[in-house]
């Protein structure tokens, strides 16, 4: 059984459907890629998995459990999210951080350990304020993975990095994932996501268009049409 | 911002105490007076500073809370005949029930409308104190008052007694305060301070460490209360206003250096001896805060504190950290 099955999703803002039902399954201790154009919903599917909106319709289970929670909730029961602006807590120093990232958890990573896996030790002392941006986006992640998540939700880790930073982000990723946390990244940088992702859906206004391998994906023409803006009708031409 | 260790930094508090007390005991009676209302101050300052340094909180309604620990204990002690110290704790809970009540309808709303509501609270409260004469004596104020009962053994003068009584709160209520921001319960306001959705999102239960830390400060502004009424023998509605006392407080506190602790003890200690300092206490104080305001929060918006630090930094030689 799937770690996270998303059951029929569906979210309407007034008259606006940004999700129309959308079913996905996230196997345990995969990192499942999440891809689509602007406006597909993606943001909005992690907003409701991780408890900060409700759906209008539709429920998740995770590890056997029906769903959604509200946030706190979510929390304890092991899905931790990103967010797509990067969160820190921007007046304090890293090392203050890291504290109250793990200080109120019953069951908290240790910061020795953060530290090495968001590779932190050079800036501990540094105001998250003053980092530099990718610095920022490891010690977003880092507050998340202070929580010991089963789950990892990451809202587009990529967004602004340069070619090496998102290199060494991929790394890092994959290393997480290699000590038993599942991770579902949404992500804009086609290139990173196939890369890291083992298996990856693609959402197009509020629908799934396409669910399979990487490598199935890159193949399959409904996706290449959406991602090079061409219509289908044009394709068939 | 790396804290110094607790215990250093309760004995450097233990050491200015004493250093204050034993200078109260040098001292003639106006300004063994002006020590005693600086320290009361002072302890609205800390514990107004966990609300508003640690935890972000702008709260104008500490003013009446600050008023009804005050009217509290002038009922208890003179009307129920009950003794100071048995008034005293009984003052601290009750304001801080009323503090979570409070809270739990300010926190419904963030930022402006925070400060507005609770401003809303001062008023109400500054209007009860003048429209209950039966419990307050209104507009003409609460007169005769019992002072705190002092021990044998303290042969000082009574003046000497209350100034001893206010520094020992301010001490009590600073550790008090340290021990609340070092705790988990202190963590989580700060995260609450710099981002509530990422506090959210990583599972702390913001509700309860900003009751916590409203509920704290109102605790604290209670006792503080209770000191001054029964110090003074007498109350008026006038010392608990919105923009005398509910205002003073942020001034103190800005002034000092917000999310410092210390620095508003400072800043208290600063803003209560310049009016009386310029013999202008009654009539200019009022604009002698607002002015200091201005020009904290244009050339030094993290006050007093921080001057210090940097100061102490540049003489300990560069690169440590306070």
């Amino acid at each position: 059984m799937s770690l996270l099955q998303i059951r029929d999703i569906e979210a309407r803002f007034g008259g606006v459907v940004a999700l129309g039902g959308v079913s996905l399954d996230v196997p345990e201790g995969m990192i499942f890629g999440l891809i689509g154009p602007n406006g597909a919903g993606k943001t909005t599917l992690i907003n409701m998995v991780s408890g900060l909106i409700a759906p209008t319709a539709g429920h998740i289970v995770f590890d056997g459990a029906r769903g959604p929670w509200p946030i706190a909730q979510t929390v304890r029961r092991g899905i931790v999210r990103t967010f797509q602006q990067t969160r820190a807590f921007l007046g304090l120093s890293v090392r203050e951080n890291l504290r109250i990232a793990t200080v109120h958890s019953p069951d908290p990573a240790s910061i020795d350990e953060l530290i090495e896996a968001c590779n932190l030790g050079d800036v501990l002392d540094r105001t998250a304020r003053d980092l530099p941006y990718a610095t920022l986006r490891h010690l977003g992640i880092a507050l998340a993975l202070a929580l010991k998540p089963r789950l990892l939700l990451l809202d587009e880790p990529a967004v602004g990095l340069t070619v090496g930073e998102v290199e060494r982000l991929g790394a890092l990723v994959r290393r997480w994932n290699a000590a038993g946390i599942t991770v579902l990244l949404v992500e804009h940088n086609v290139r990173f996501l196939m890369e890291v992702s083992q298996r990856v859906a693609v959402l197009d206004r509020g629908r799934l268009l396409f669910e399979g391998t990487p490598e199935q994906c890159q193949a399959e023409q409904k996706v290449i049409d959406v991602y090079l803006g061409r219509r289908a009708a044009d394709a068939d031409d | 911002m790396i804290a110094m260790p607790l215990h250093k930094s309760v004995a450097i508090a233990a050491i200015a105490f004493a250093l204050a007390a034993a200078g109260t005991l040098t001292l003639n009676d106006y300004f063994v007076y002006v020590v005693t209302i600086g320290a009361i101050f002072a302890t609205l300052a800390v514990a107004f500073d966990v609300l508003l340094g640690f935890t972000g909180y702008l709260s104008l309604a500490h003013g009446a809370l600050y008023g009804l620990g005050a009217y509290a204990c002038a009922l208890l002690t003179s009307r129920y005949g009950l003794s100071f110290w048995v008034a005293l704790p009984l003052c601290g809970a009750l304001t801080g029930a009323a503090g979570a009540l409070i809270a739990l309808l300010a926190f419904r709303t963030r930022g402006l409308y925070f400060a507005v509501l609770t401003l809303g609270i001062g008023l109400i409260g500054h209007q009860l104190f003048l429209v209950l004469p039966n419990l307050t004596g209104g507009v003409g104020g609460f007169v005769g008052i019992p002072g705190p009962e002092q021990p044998g053994w303290l042969a000082v003068h009574a003046t000497t007694y209350y100034a001893l009584l206010a520094l020992t709160l301010l001490l009590v209520t600073f550790v008090c305060a340290l021990l609340f921001v070092r705790s988990r319960l202190g963590a989580e306001c700060l995260a609450v301070r710099e981002d509530l959705t990422l506090a959210q999102a990583l599972g702390i239960r913001v509700a309860s460490a900003r009751l916590a830390a409203f509920t704290f400060s109102a605790v604290f502004a209670g006792l503080a209360g209770a000191l001054f009424a029964s110090i003074s023998s007498f109350i008026a509605p006038e010392s608990f206003t919105v923009l005398g006392t509910g205002f003073q407080l942020v001034a103190l506190v800005v002034v000092g250096g917000m999310g410092t602790l210390w620095g508003p003890i400072l800043g208290a200690a600063l803003l209560t001896a310049l009016p009386e300092g310029l013999r202008v206490a009654a009539t200019l104080s009022l604009l002698a805060y607002g002015v200091l305001l201005l020009i904290f929060i244009i050339f030094a918006p993290q006050g007093i504190a921080s001057l210090i630090s940097r100061a102490a930094r540049r003489i300990g030689g560069g690169g440590r950290e306070p």
